[in-house]
């Protein structure tokens, strides 16, 4: 037989002393521990082989302390054969330049595509690059995978209101392409 | 954070060609939603040699367990690890919007979809595939879990 009360959500409980039972709520689910803050789903490409913006977050407010993650995809076009570097600036600081390793592609000329994930907590003296990404990216060559801490500076003092993607190309044959960026914040209590 | 599916049987082989171990389905995972799929993995000792595992999206193998991109070390003993598939939804021009990472013992990896691309559909099926490099040892895997992440 199934449970009568815990078929409607409920549970029921004989209070000490009492009567009859009486129906009460369960606890209160946890709230989630991932909270979406912001996104840019709108494709930005360069053919630059300069570092320049292409995805961009603005308008937070991700406090000391408070972990978080960036997440994206990445491509490449075929055209030469040469690399697309990816990066990451938060505000105004480049913590990862691109071309430093973290978020690369190969240099064969063909059509590629991955992924890359950051996970970051706001910072907190004397953690000064509480971060870390990985990526993948793969074509019809071998696939290649970055796997780093931030290489390039410390994180700038809380609170982070910018989260930028960065790229640049190693030949303007080619494209580099980011798209569906997403930041969470995640729960600490 | 919603967790969309799971499978906590263990599923073990000792095949030296790729088979399917822990299958995930009836998701719907849409394009660009982002979702994390992990599970856990484990050799027995009984020979020098390693186990690889990958995965197959709906019936693709993106990664091929030969390729070795989320492996053990190769001296015989027991080992574990564990393997985490970050990613999103597909769209055009990013097929392969995935990566793996993965742990065992003091070997690590990350690396992109090897295989083959995902197809630009719904994400419905999610399978951990596997492969041992000498029969006298056994790769399992466990705890496949699949998560999505909120959008807006």
């Amino acid at each position: 037989m199934p449970p009568l009360f815990g078929a409607m959500g409920m549970s029921r409980q004989r209070p000490t002393g009492g009567l009859f039972p009486i129906l009460v709520a369960p606890p209160a689910a946890a709230a989630n521990a991932m909270t979406w803050i912001g996104s840019q789903t709108t494709e930005a490409t360069t053919t630059s082989t300069t570092e320049v913006d292409l995805l961009s977050i603005s308008a937070l407010s991700i406090g000391a302390n408070t972990p978080f993650s960036i997440r994206f995809m990445y491509r490449k076009s075929a055209g030469a054969a040469a690399t697309a570097s990816s990066g990451l600036k938060l505000n105004t600081t480049t913590v990862e330049a691109p071309g430093v390793g973290a978020i690369p592609t190969n240099a064969i000329n063909e059509v590629e595509s991955g992924f890359a994930v950051m996970h970051l907590h706001g910072t907190s003296s004397p953690y000064v690059r509480p971060g870390l990404i990985y990526s993948g990216i793969a074509g019809v060559g071998a696939p290649l995978g970055g796997n780093a801490g931030l290489a390039t500076a410390n994180m700038p003092a809380a609170p982070i209101t910018d989260l930028v993607s960065l790229g640049l190309v190693g030949n303007p044959l080619i494209t580099l392409g980011h798209d569906e960026m997403q930041a969470h914040t995640l729960a600490v209590s | 954070m919603t967790w969309v599916g799971g499978n906590t049987t263990e599923a073990t082989t000792t095949s030296l060609t790729a088979v399917d171990l822990i299958t995930v389905s009836a998701l719907s995972i849409a394009g660009a939603v982002p979702f994390v799929a992990q599970f856990s993995y484990r050799k027995t000792s009984g020979a020098a040699a390693l186990v690889n595992s990958g995965g197959k999206v709906n019936t693709t193998i993106v990664i091929a367990p030969a390729t070795g991109e989320i492996s053990t070390g190769s001296t015989n003993q027991a080992e574990s690890g564990y393997a985490s598939l970050y990613g999103e939804g597909p769209i055009t021009n990013y097929p392969r919007s995935a990566m793996s990472v993965a742990g065992a013992f003091t070997t690590q990896y990350a690396t992109g979809l090897d295989s083959a691309d995902m197809s630009i559909a719904t994400i419905t099926d999610l399978v951990s595939d596997g492969l041992v490099g000498n029969a006298s040892i056994t790769l399992g895997q466990d705890d496949l879990h699949v998560y999505t992440l909120t959008t807006s």
